[in-house]
């Protein structure tokens, strides 16, 4: 403990894993995240998504899609401090939409209902949950690239497309997921840039319509 | 009078031959295909998360990897693809030690529109530095490519699947210690 400076305060983790989230369930089956206060996490409050079988050096093709199914999320306070304070998750849910049996139901929200990423919404616990569905194709975990992280490598300490160590900025009332500080820092840059291109387009729109005035 | 015309006109073609050498010659474009395949892991599978197709291979500690796709050259040129550039992002778990047609043979090369078969060689090794969880990508490589002889060019080809490994637990990693890879 005491040479990996843990007893110092923060230690660079080294399993990956995303900045400002709450409940992290990574391929995990039978999972039961209940009676917690998942608060003030501003990226997600809980991300659960599936991990084909292979990445675990598991290559039989009958277990590839072995997860995540039946992990059920109840009964949480969401967004909200023991004291009753509100502090929103970026997002109360994330999720892949693969799986059997996942459910999500009886969470008390901040903003008064949930906010999530679900293209369909699972069934109730008692009802069976979710039904499978192959991950959806929109939805990248983010897990493969970041999966390149390595602490003692400058390059691979980011690797390239992975998101999940971007700070999230706080979020709001309307429960989108906060963009990442360093995207807004991008953005806040840009826009002077992009202000500047478009006088630029502009001014020369303006020139090239005087020539062809003139000719 | 008939020297100035002469002249004139030989002018004329020289410029009508290097503008249209210059609008056939282009910065290649190789395209990546399969039928994919790979020799030299114990265990491989193909799958899907969201848009990527990922080509998941069993790390062998010093082992070398051979990976085989397609290529196409959609340039308007023939083009000879010398191998491997210098300039490449290094993944912690492969080396990208070559690269040759299916005879072995350095050069590979490719008329306009013609596809070839091209073999990726990659060694395997470092996971005694990286934690069991982590893993590495290679999904482009970047070659060195001639045409007519002249133009020397750095082309990227994105590869048909990500290729994928992952650092194996501490015993499948023959040199891994105590101490030399980040827990996990």
């Amino acid at each position: 403990m005491e040479e990996r400076g843990y007893m110092d305060g923060t230690v660079c983790p080294v399993v990956p894993t995303p900045v400002g989230t709450g409940v992290l369930i990574a391929g995990g089956n039978f999972d039961s995240t209940d009676h917690n206060w998942i608060y003030d996490n501003w990226r997600y409050g809980t991300m659960q998504f599936w991990v084909p079988a292979a990445l675990r050096d598991e290559f039989d093709p009958a277990k590839q899609n072995d997860t995540s199914h039946h992990n059920h999320t109840t009964d949480n306070h969401m967004g909200i401090a023991p004291n009753g304070e509100l502090a929103h998750n970026g997002m109360d849910h994330w999720w892949d939409d693969q799986g059997d049996g996942n459910c999500w139901e009886d969470n008390t929200y901040s903003r008064g209902e949930r906010t999530d990423n679900f293209l369909i919404d699972p069934a109730a616990c008692a009802n069976g949950g979710s039904s499978f569905t192959p991950g959806a194709p929109v939805k990248d975990a983010g897990f493969l690239s970041c999966s390149q992280y390595d602490r003692n490598d400058p390059t691979w300490r980011h690797p390239p497309g992975c998101e999940w160590f971007d700070s999230p900025t706080n979020p709001d009332e309307s429960g989108a997921a906060g963009a990442s500080a360093q995207q807004e820092a991008e953005t806040l840059l840009a826009a002077p840039l992009l202000a500047f291109t478009g006088l630029l387009f502009y001014v020369g729109l303006g020139r090239r319509r005087r020539v062809r005035g003139a000719a | 009078v008939l020297r100035r015309t002469v002249l004139a006109f030989a002018l004329v073609v020289a410029l009508v031959a290097a503008g249209g050498v210059a609008v056939a010659r282009s910065t290649p474009a190789l395209r990546a295909s399969g039928p994919t395949s790979v020799t030299g892991t114990e265990a491989t599978s193909v799958f899907q998360i969201a848009d990527r197709t990922i080509r998941q291979v069993r790390y062998d500690d010093r082992g070398t990897l051979r990976y085989t796709f397609r290529v196409t050259n959609d340039s308007r040129l023939p083009l000879t693809i010398l191998g491997i550039a210098g300039d490449q992002l290094e993944p912690r778990l492969f080396s990208l030690d070559g690269l040759s047609g299916p005879d072995g043979s350095g050069d590979v090369q490719l008329g306009a529109g013609e596809t070839a078969t091209l073999i990726l060689t990659l060694g395997m090794s470092g996971c005694e530095t990286l934690s069991a969880r982590a893993g590495s990508f290679v999904t482009q490589v970047v070659v060195r490519t001639e045409q007519a002889g002249v133009f020397d060019d750095d082309v990227t080809i994105t590869l048909p699947e990500e290729l994928h490994t992952g650092s194996p637990r501490e015993a499948f990693c023959p040199e891994s210690t105590a101490t030399s890879r980040p827990p996990g």
